[in-house]
């Protein structure tokens, strides 16, 4: 009779919703699921969700992969991968470190990636950014820096999820300047004081620690976790930095 | 914001076969505008419209936002990419943005952080209106039409 | 036509409908309106009211079971409900709580 089906189509461990079975209501299992025919509501599964070309799959999904090649309507969350085969339709948004769209797929909705493969991302950007051609501005070197949103390169990977959101794509507003600070420039430019943001030595005061001892590095970290500091007062790395000026 | 130049012809005049090249130490900012194949492997940033096929080579950039008849994606591109025909986003690339063109291909390895509206034909049963506003607006800004 | 196998670690909080076979060795919970036969393994779970044409239970089931040609309640399976079925076979071993109406 029917029993086994199961070993026929994808071995142990399978479950296959045929293509005139509708499910209404919540799947959930450890094991790969074949649908062909329609589940409404949500799916949670430790293994592969797997959308036949005549499947329709109306629910949130969570899953370790999922490939369609039918209809997804619902947010899809993977642990590994995403895979739309061409003829598949998903709408709703993707959540999974891995995606590939064939040709042929239809998506729409929005995507993001997890895992180490954003900050490198984001940490790429920066790098790529600096080496830019600078634009002299004729200010002085110290030029008040006003306050900055946190710029990939600078902010610890667990506070900003989504360093890419942040920076909109308005580059006519962005400038490069040249900061001269005190970390660099021991003492030689100790009567030029008037930034608005506290010196290095005001920082390594207040962390207790020696103003000479390289400050600006060290200080930058806990300032910034501890947040006791205005915004302003995150010591610039040395070198050329790019502001947005908003 | 006029160009910075750079070797892109900023209007179409050329009648050869090879495409447009941004070199690699060029940088691009303002708006550029073409009918003609563009390949940067340098970096564009503001904006960029073009009746052609646009690729981002591997060691390019664009921080703009993208009108092509079709691109394709080897390098970084943080802004919004309409297409008319396709965008490939392909193994190695970064797009922070949101993406529009009928056919949309993303390939394993690429990096994708944004929206991509292709058109999509539920079967019946399904109001589109309803499947979008069932999910919360992510963060990622999405230029819905 | 492929059979429905519902497996061995799916649990299913909903209802179930349709024109197909089904193979349960999961958990069901909620309701089951099929048209065909239900085959309810050793390992499955049943906790819905049924509607079907057959079933045949070797698992749990509970809840009220209407067959509109034949219910078997295999040995070692426990059931705890109604059943109504015209043709209903109860093996020896199998452990059944509930009522048996087979006028419908």
């Amino acid at each position: 009779m029917a029993r086994t089906q199961s070993q026929v189509v994808g071995g142990t461990g399978s479950t296959v919703i045929g293509p005139e079975i509708r499910v209404l209501g919540r799947v959930t299992g450890e094991e790969d699921l074949h649908v062909q025919g329609r589940i409404d509501g949500a799916i949670a599964l430790t293994e592969t969700l797997y959308v036949a070309a005549g499947g329709i799959v109306a629910a949130e999904v969570d899953a370790l992969n999922v490939v369609v090649s039918g209809v997804i309507v619902g947010n899809v969350t993977a642990r590994d991968c995403v895979t739309l085969h061409a003829g598949a339709k998903l709408v709703g948004d993707i959540t999974a470190p891995r995606l590939i769209i064939a040709d042929g797929a239809a998506f729409k909705g929005s995507v993001h990636m997890v895992g180490d493969g954003e900050e490198a991302s984001a940490a790429r950007w920066a790098a790529r950014a600096r080496p830019a051609p600078p634009r002299r501005v004729a200010a002085p070197e110290r030029v008040p820096v006003p306050p900055r949103r946190a710029t990939p390169a600078h902010v610890d990977p667990p506070r900003s999820p989504k360093p890419a959101a942040s920076s909109p794509t308005s580059a006519d507003d962005e400038t490069t300047i040249i900061v001269r600070h005190r970390a660099l420039a021991d003492g030689e430019d100790a009567g030029e004081d008037t930034s608005p943001k506290p010196e290095a030595a005001d920082v390594a005061r207040f962390r207790g620690v020696a103003a000479t001892r390289a400050p600006a590095r060290g200080a930058e970290a806990p300032a910034a976790a501890k947040g006791k500091l205005p915004a302003r007062a995150r010591i610039p790395k040395p070198g050329k930095r790019r502001v947005n000026r908003r | 914001m006029p160009p910075v130049a750079s070797r892109a012809p900023s209007t179409a005049s050329a009648s050869s076969d090879t495409s447009c090249v941004i070199g690699p130490k060029i940088v691009v900012r303002g708006a550029l505008s073409g009918e003609e194949d563009l390949v940067v492997e340098g970096r564009v940033e503001g904006r960029v419209t073009l009746v052609g096929h646009l690729v981002i080579a591997p060691g390019g950039s664009a921080l703009a936002d993208i009108d092509a008849t079709s691109v394709e994606v080897r390098g970084e591109v943080r802004g919004d990419i309409v297409a008319s025909r396709s965008i490939t986003i392909e193994r190695g690339a970064v797009v922070a943005g949101n993406v529009r063109a009928p056919r949309v291909m993303i390939h394993d390895g690429a990096h994708f952080d944004g929206a991509i509206d292709m058109d999509v034909a539920l079967p019946d049963g399904f109001a589109q209106g309803q499947a979008r506003g069932r999910s919360p607006g992510r963060s990622s800004a999405r230029a819905q039409s | 036509m492929a059979n429905t196998v519902i497996g061995s670690t799916i649990v299913i909080d909903g209802e179930i409908t349709g024109d197909e076979d089904l193979v349960i060795q999961g958990t069901v919970k909620g309701r089951v309106s099929l048209r065909e036969n239900i085959l309810v393994e050793e390992s499955g779970v049943l906790e819905a009211n049924v509607e079907t044409a057959t079933i045949t239970i070797h698992g749990t089931v509970t809840g009220d079971v209407h067959a509109t040609e034949r219910a078997e309640l295999k040995s070692n399976c426990r059931v705890v409900g109604d059943i109504r079925a015209p043709r209903v076979l109860i093996a020896d071993g199998a452990s059944f709580k509930g009522s048996v109406d087979m006028d419908a």
